[in-house]
């Protein structure tokens, strides 16, 4: 046999905690489907992650086409020939299907303006019905699954990972799937296909290999003698760690319960739970049964209502409601949804009980130190002190910390989503005795879990979910390990066709639903903040016209278009990093800076050479800026306002040192030179039309200025198509920074001598002006030609202001006031729609509860 | 086997009583240390600006900076950023001007008006913040526009020789055991919102709300509140430097406000609050002011310009977020290959 395709020695991979994979070996042949089969946390997705170079092993060798993987990095096992899709990981749903297809693309054509062609050659072999035109954001979960494969796929790939692809496809889509798969192997390319359906598996793969707890079970060629059961039989069997709960008769007192709720991965989920009844959730990981037990407690919304004993009814996506109906959530995620990683223990259990503790809001520390203590001591947390920050504990630690709010306050029903998830053996001893506790109280536990022997130990009664429905319910002394997996991996239901109902979607009504829709949408089509700016400045424009006759004189628009320059610089400088998610309020300071400086090295008395040396200089001082603020904010981390807040402090300061008051003429040739005319025209604003014109073709119509809109709207999905997220990031700071010394070189023509405060008002604009233009917060949105017409609609404003002799407090008020608005137009509507969608929610409240109960 | 819900006042080997941690303790003791090495220098250097005299001439203007950089503080611990100092300060002294017209007999009246615009003012930025989630820094930048537009607007409508009422300068300029009168109401409010922050219930919330927004709301706090409540609290406390300032200097410009722009920021940052939310410590902060003050003084006493101040001010808050951010990554890294993520299933499944 010729040179393996993927070759993997000796893996061995372990996380705190848990040995993922153990002296794993892998070798898969040109040509070849290999199915690698497992339980949930036998290490499959390690492996995978591995062999792709997104994760570091421990020991072990990878090979790709031959040539070995030398460090972790996803870009170098692209080289090499390995092609990942990810479930749906990768996509920037901001982007369009073409765009996301050429960022990917290695033999992509030059420019955007051939890609939508390139994207339907693409699509097109695999009988796919995708628009190349449309949004990625759009499309149902199944084409962008299709999609994702479709771009590993493009790249002529030696080596195919495949992760759980066939998740969110229906029967239709699985076999176009596996036409994909069997075309792409005819050429030579080797498949590793990693799946929890059995008779998917079955039906596709050449040969299987079998991981348990991250150890090599095997590795089998499929044909006829293989059954389902005998594959079933040798993934499961890990050594038992739990004792088994002895079951208790189930008391017929139902603590909760809910018909027919559907959300975002699962439809007409109808259940009950019982009081002092531990209740599982199973399944493969997806497959809805996180997002059902989320809804129950809140966390997620879902259409329908959720009951609890005693009559109360609680709206899915409102933890409150639940809390106060007596159904206590522990999420999954705990350092996003349930720690308070920098507050101390102490604080972190007592934090929803505080009200126990408080008489008159002034909370006892005495009562309070000794309930944590006692909660401490019977969990078992092991801390310090009480105070340590709960970030610093081991996950053990953390969740026991966690698991101790239940103990406090009254809860009825208690949620727990992955309640041992990275935690260790000794602890999750704890935690099961904890939630056995809770049971014996009389409370009801709901417990999810991609754990099956964890469920098969704790629970009386476990509801088994594939894609989205329940299919099996286990009870008493059938639960057991094999018979959770085996019925979630021998189910041969596939996804419904009919996508879950968009929740979020209801909720937007109401008149302005149309307006909101078109400025929601407004920076996905560029022409939208650029036409509406458009209309603003003529309106407003016409209106000076009307009430001043000075306004549309020559003299008075070349003043306004002069004036334009340095804020439309300034503005295109502060474009540059509202693009990547940053902001940099250090612009007007260097602005007043560079004036300064402009005063000694670009002064008066000055030559041509000198003067060239200054120019030079200044320029010189904004790179160095800027790069210490990309820096600041790319390698050590801080925040782009404090960071950028910092530089202003300095750049200030040596306005300041160099001109303590204005003082300085700075050389008239320089500052005629920056006015110089065409027509009645100042020449500046030609060129800077020009500039942004063409900065706009380079952002919408090349692949670098597609990686720049990708980082801004996502950046992990960017690095995982290779984009260098640093390089653009720093690269932005650098940028606005030497713009902004550019835009100082306007304002010093204008004020004539070195000045140090002269820039400061130009910070704010910058960033009004740019977000009127169609500048997201957010990243990734606005355009060149937008900050310069905001920057024009900014100095039309004032003008006008001035023109009719409004008081100079009214200038400075409507400056401020369209910024907000500016914000507002692009920004502000959806949580308007929200609270409008309340308030709606709110009147017509006796009716929908009449219709649910 | 013991029932988890145990006996209460089971009290294990750890130690009760009010503890903080070494972390903690080292976050907000840093800048003492800082303020003591920082003494030692001026003795060192600039000896005279270690005088009785220049110290009470001095302490008055820490003060007034401790005041606002609370205020800052506490928006920074809710997880927002406030640009408005300078444009509250300058309404609240503004209306002291309008409102009492100089006579002693409207002081009071006017002292509830300054303190109430500047809450307002507030309460308009936590909405825009809170309510409308739109970014703090361009709300504070803007509304802190507008109000500076309406208070130009209406200075310009007062005489333009206006003084506040004799007896509030008079009080502004007095001494309480030797310190002026604004020291004292600084450690008042230092104490106060030290209490109410770590003793009451609204404060352990509030705290909460800044650590982790999304899991407070889960919890059941109602984040919203909270967030409009930082803003609300930072404009009192500007309105009160306002007016302490409008006191001391008697005849006080629209330029009031102006050097507590960035100052607060630096103070609140030095002082240990986390920008990323949750905890600070208002001791630290005024700690962080008398810090940055002296720091001026001792540059003013060396005969280096002012200006030089603002380039320090600049290197301490890169600097001192330099150091905690990175002992903040540090543990962030740790809680990620702990957290969910990374825990029993490996990455991905």
């Amino acid at each position: 046999m010729n040179v393996a395709s993927l070759e993997l020695t000796g893996i061995s991979k372990s996380y705190p905690g848990v040995q993922a994979l153990r002296g794993v070996s892998f070798s898969c042949g040109p040509g070849e489907i290999r199915a690698v089969l497992g339980e949930n946390g036998s290490g499959k997705s390690t492996l995978l992650g591995i062999a792709s170079g997104a994760v570091a092993p421990d020991a072990g060798r990878v090979v790709i086409n031959g040539r070995p993987l030398q460090s972790t990095d996803p870009l170098l096992a692209r080289r090499l020939g390995l092609a990942t899709v990810y479930q749906d990981d990768s996509l920037i749903r901001e982007l369009t299907v073409a765009e996301n297809l050429f960022l990917a693309a290695v033999d992509a054509p030059l420019s955007l303006a051939s890609v939508r062609r390139y994207a339907k050659e693409k699509l097109a072999p695999h009988g796919l019905n995708i628009e190349p035109d449309a949004l990625v954001g759009d499309l149902t979960p199944a084409q962008r699954q299709f999609l994702e494969i479709v771009k590993a796929v493009s790249a002529n790939p030696k080596v195919l990972l495949l992760d759980e692809p066939t998740s969110s496809l229906d029967l239709a889509g699985v076999e176009k799937l596996s036409a994909i798969i069997r075309r792409v192997t005819a050429e030579g390319t080797a498949v590793v296909y990693v799946s929890h359906r059995l008779h998917e598996i079955l039906a596709l793969a050449d040969r299987v290999t079998i991981l348990r707890d991250g150890e090599d079970r095997g590795t089998y060629d499929i044909n006829a003698g293989l059954s389902e059961s005998d594959l079933v039989a040798l993934m499961i069997g890990r050594p038992i760690e739990t004792e088994h709960r002895e079951r208790v008769a189930m008391g017929d007192r139902v603590a909760m319960w809910a018909t027919r709720l559907s959300g975002a991965r699962f439809q007409e989920f109808t259940f009950h739970v019982h009081r002092g009844e531990i209740l599982g959730f199973a399944g493969a990981e997806g497959n809805g049964q996180r997002n059902v037990i989320r809804a129950l407690g809140g966390l997620e919304e879902a259409s329908g209502r959720v009951f609890v004993a005693g009559g109360a009814s609680v709206r899915p996506g409102a933890p409150r409601e639940a809390l106060t109906a007596g159904i206590l959530s522990l999420s999954a995620d705990r350092s996003q949804e349930s720690l308070f990683p920098a507050l101390g223990v102490r604080e972190n259990i007592t934090i929803q009980a505080l009200g126990d503790f408080a008489v008159g809001g002034l909370v006892s520390s005495r009562r309070e130190q000794a309930r944590a203590a006692s909660l401490v001591d019977d969990l078992d947390i092991v801390t310090p002190t009480l105070d340590q920050p709960v970030g610093s504990l081991s996950g053990g630690n953390q969740q026991k910390t966690v698991l101790a709010r239940s103990f406090l306050g009254d809860a009825r029903t208690i949620l727990i989503d992955e309640p041992t998830q990275g935690v260790d053996a000794n602890a999750r001893f704890d935690i099961y005795r904890a939630i056995r506790a809770k049971a014996e109280q009389g409370v009801a536990c709901v417990v999810n879990s991609s754990d099956a022997l964890e469920l098969a130990g704790l629970c009386d009664r476990v509801l088994v979910f594939s894609r989205g429905r329940v299919i099996r319910e286990l009870r008493g002394s059938d639960i057991t390990e094999e018979s959770i997996v085996s019925s979630f991996l021998r189910s041969r239901d596939t996804a419904d066709s009919v996508t879950a109902p968009d929740v979020r979607r209801a909720t937007g009504r109401l008149s302005f639903a149309g307006l909101r829709k078109l400025f929601a949408s407004g920076g996905n089509r560029w022409w939208v903040p650029l036409a509406f700016l458009f209309l603003l400045i003529v309106v407003v424009g016409g209106y000076a016209a009307l009430r001043s006759n000075v306004f549309l004189t020559p003299i008075n628009i070349r003043h306004i278009l002069l004036a334009t320059a340095p804020l439309a610089l300034v503005t295109l400088a502060q474009f540059n990093v509202l693009m990547v998610r940053g902001f940099d309020i250090s612009v007007g300071a260097l602005m007043s800076l560079t004036v300064v400086l402009a005063s000694f090295i670009v002064a008066a008395e000055f030559g041509p050479s000198q003067l060239m040396l200054g120019i030079l200089g200044c320029l010189l001082v904004g790179v160095v800026a800027g790069y210490a603020n990309g820096a600041l904010v790319r390698f050590a981390g801080i925040n782009s306002v404090i960071t950028t807040i910092a530089m202003l402090s300095l750049l200030q300061g040596f306005a300041f040192l160099g001109r303590p008051s204005p003082f300085g003429a700075i050389s008239t040739d320089f500052t005629g030179l920056l006015q110089t005319r065409v027509g009645s025209v100042p020449l500046s604003f030609f060129v800077i039309v020009a500039g942004a014109i063409a900065a706009d073709v380079w952002l919408y119509f090349t692949r670098s200025g597609l990686k720049l809109r990708a980082v801004g709207f996502r950046e992990e999905a960017a690095k995982r198509n290779g984009v260098r997220i640093n390089f653009v990031h720093v690269r932005a700071y650098v940028l606005s920074a030497v713009l902004a010394v550019l835009a100082g070189f306007f304002l010093s023509s204008e004020v004539g001598f070195g000045h140090p405060t002269v820039g400061a008002n130009y910070t704010l604009t910058s960033i009004a002006a740019a977000v009127l233009g169609g500048a997201a917060l957010t990243g990734g949105r606005g355009s060149y030609v937008g900050a310069v017409l905001g920057a024009l609609f900014f100095t039309l404003t004032l003008n006008i202001i001035t023109l009719l002799g409004l008081n100079t407090g009214a200038g400075i008020i409507i400056s401020g006031a369209l910024t907000l608005f500016a914000v507002m137009l692009y920004s502000g509507w959806r949580p308007v729609g929200q609270i409008w969608a309340r308030l709606n929610a709110f009147v017509r409240r006796p009716f929908a509860s009449a219709q649910t109960s | 086997m013991t029932t988890p819900a145990g006996s209460p006042g089971n009290v294990l080997g750890i130690a009760a009583g009010p503890i903080l941690s070494r972390s903690v303790q080292l976050r907000f003791a840093a800048i003492w240390i800082a303020f003591a090495v920082l003494l030692a220098l001026s003795a060192l250097i600039a000896p005279r600006s270690l005088l009785p005299t220049t110290f009470l001439a001095v302490i008055p203007f820490a003060a007034f900076l401790a005041i606002a950089s609370m205020g800052e503080a506490i928006v920074l611990m809710s997880r927002g950023i406030d640009l408005s100092i300078p444009a509250i300060m300058a309404l609240s002294s503004t209306i002291i001007l309008g409102f009492s017209r100089g006579r002693d007999e409207d002081m009071l009246v006017a002292i509830a008006a300054a303190l109430a615009f500047a809450v307002a003012v507030g309460l308009i930025n936590g909405v825009l913040v809170a309510v409308l989630r739109l970014n703090a820094l361009i709300v504070t930048l803007a509304v802190g526009a507008m109000v500076s537009g309406a208070t130009l607007w209406y200075r310009e409508s007062l005489p333009a020789e206006s003084r506040v009422p004799p007896a509030l300068a008079e009080w502004g300029g007095s001494r309480v055991i030797g310190l002026n009168v604004s020291v004292w109401v600084a450690a008042v409010l230092v104490v106060v919102i030290t209490v109410v922050l770590r003793k009451t219930t609204f404060g352990r919330r509030f705290s909460a709300i800044g650590a982790n927004p999304r899991a407070a709301w889960i919890a059941g706090i109602r984040v919203t509140i909270y967030q409009i409540a930082a803003f609300v609290c930072a404009g009192f406390l500007y309105g009160v430097v306002g007016i302490l300032v409008s006191a001391f200097i008697r005849n006080p410009t629209l330029l009031v406000g102006d050097p507590y722009l960035l100052a607060p920021i630096a103070a609140a940052v030095l002082g240990g609050t986390a920008i990323t939310g949750g905890i600070g410590s208002m001791v630290a902060v005024a700690g962080a002011a008398l810090f940055l003050t002296h720091l001026g003084q001792m540059l003013k006493t060396m005969g280096l310009s002012t200006a030089i101040q603002l380039v320090f001010q600049g290197l301490a808050i890169a600097l001192g977020m330099a150091l905690a951010e990175s002992r903040f990554s540090r543990f962030s890294r740790l809680r990620s290959l702990l957290g969910a993520r990374y825990g029993r299933g490996p990455p991905l499944e």
